[in-house]
């Protein structure tokens, strides 16, 4: 069990789906705090799958990348057509993943207030914004992800 | 629970956290010994990174929860807005330094 679960193709499939959950999570929050209806169960549910689906996304991404990446993919891109999809792309991606975390954690936090209370704190557009940037960056790092499996996979033709 | 405080003391907590990474994340790559040591602390340095950025999330966030005062909707409001603009000036950050790295501009 632990030996498929651990597998290269299902750490890869684990982590992109865990991060599109989150990505999908954040954007249904997005949609609730637009909406002005300020459905506590809603927000709450939105904001903590989208926490949860990124730590996931985190630890599945990340075991495949200490455990997998630097010895077997890497090398490969180094050594193919564009380096630069490691030097830059992957550089890039795996230090902006950091970032996701504490912001979803304060996003959730925000969906923890009455409906009074968020109303007279005035921070409704930034929190769409930061809620807007997390998704935001999910994408972003989702392509990033994209790049560096292409590199991988075509580079060296 | 305080519920500002706790939204305020994230928020700061956030901006440490995305500050943090991006200035040792540019530090070690131009650093070789900080980038061995972050290595030798959890066998690789974005593991060490990654432990430092949500241990220093964690304790700050319980540090400012506890020693805040007058919290109020203002001091929320551009704490939000402090952790949109550093974490878009830190991804920035760090694409820009990893593509000057890789085309020699230092």
């Amino acid at each position: 069990m632990w030996e498929i679960l651990l597998s290269k193709p299902v750490l890869i499939g684990l982590h992109l789906a865990f991060a599109i959950i989150g990505i999908d999570a954040f954007l249904w929050l997005l949609g609730e705090i637009k909406n002005d209806s300020w459905r506590k169960a809603r927000l709450y549910w939105s904001a903590g799958a989208g926490v949860l689906s990124f730590l996931l996304s985190w630890l599945f991404g990340g075991y495949y990348y200490v455990k997998y990446y630097g010895g077997l993919v890497k090398p490969i891109i180094q050594g193919g057509l564009a380096p630069w999809a490691h030097n830059i792309i992957m550089e890039t991606k795996e230090h902006i993943f950091l970032f996701i975390i504490p912001l979803a954690i304060t996003s959730l936090f925000i969906t923890l207030l009455s409906e009074d209370e968020f109303k007279s704190l005035n921070i409704k557009r930034v929190l769409m914004i930061l809620v807007v940037l997390v998704a935001g960056l999910g994408l972003v790092i989702g392509a990033m992800g994209f790049v560096i499996s292409a590199a991988a996979r075509w580079g060296v033709q | 629970m305080n519920k500002l405080k706790l939204i305020y003391s994230s928020s700061i907590s956030s901006v440490l956290a995305v500050t943090f990474v991006t200035i040792i994340t540019i530090f070690a790559e131009l650093n070789a010994p900080l980038k061995n040591w972050l290595k030798a602390l959890t066998g690789h340095h974005w593991t060490s990174k990654g432990v430092m950025s949500i241990l220093l999330y964690t304790i700050a966030t319980l540090l400012i929860y506890f020693l805040a005062k007058n919290v109020d909707g203002k001091k929320i409001h551009n704490t939000l807005w402090t952790v949109v603009v550093t974490t878009i000036m830190g991804s920035f950050a760090l694409f820009v330094f990893y593509l000057g790295h890789h085309l020699g501009w230092y």
